[in-house]
């Protein structure tokens, strides 16, 4: 059997952040990490921890789905 | 016409960076930073005279390897007991600092292994009689100039390693 391909997690965090009004230092205050790590993740060089991601969804008041994708 | 009030307002605009909080592992590689360079500083100091490395005795070079070893172990256990202190005061850490560690771990040993080629390096161009006058030679045979080609080598893994947890905390 062959392993699976490594896939990719995209995410619309900008997009949602910008559309309820918040900064990159804002939203990681409220998510308790720093903004260069929510850069990191924004920009998809940074897959976040299952905590981290969470929180980022729970922040966005959106579903977990909804704010992130993976493409295997 | 100027207008004085708008050129303040945007000059304060566009020279305006969001501040961005300084991570515990980067305030620690800084200090490490600043201690390792200390260190090093202390050793070229006792090495060199003027642009030359003249020769010392062992007992010299002693001296100045447990004085050097020393403070490097002494500046470790402050900086690891601030940092233990400032994470118990809940300091800011970022999630990614595990990687961060793990890359800048490797970089510095990167550094380190390019620095024991350049010793290498050394060896060979001394011997050959062919080597171009303006490609830099050190004689590594020379006790105190191989002590502190050593403890470049040292400096400069540690140098790398410092400075790849600030850069890559900011990437």
């Amino acid at each position: 059997v062959n392993p699976p391909a490594k896939g990719h997690v995209t995410n619309v965090i900008r997009a949602l952040r910008t559309e309820r009004g918040l900064t990159q230092q804002e939203l990681a205050d409220v998510v308790g990490a720093t903004r260069q790590t929510i850069i990191a993740v924004e920009a998809e060089k940074y897959a976040p921890s299952l905590e981290l991601a969470f929180r980022i969804a729970r922040a966005l008041e959106r579903p977990f789905e909804a704010v992130f994708s993976f493409k295997p | 016409m100027f207008d004085m009030p708008n050129a303040t307002a945007y000059v304060k605009q566009v020279s305006h960076f969001p501040r961005i909080a300084m991570t515990l592992s980067e305030k620690q590689a800084w200090g490490a930073l600043a201690a390792g360079t200390l260190v090093f500083a202390y050793v070229c100091a006792n090495t060199f005279e003027g642009w030359a490395i003249p020769d010392q005795s062992a007992r010299s070079l002693w001296r100045t390897w447990l004085f050097a070893i020393g403070a490097a172990i002494v500046l470790d256990l402050a900086l690891t007991a601030w940092a233990q202190r400032e994470r118990a005061r809940g300091a800011l850490t970022d999630e990614r600092d595990e990687t961060i560690l793990r890359r800048a771990d490797s970089i510095g040993f990167g550094a380190m292994v390019a620095g024991v080629q350049v010793v290498m390096w050394q060896f060979l161009w001394g011997r050959s009689v062919d080597a171009h006058p303006l490609i830099p030679r050190f004689d590594p045979t020379h006790a105190p100039t191989l002590f502190l080609m050593l403890f470049a080598i040292v400096w400069v893994g540690y140098f790398a390693r410092q400075a790849a947890v600030i850069v890559l905390g900011r990437l």
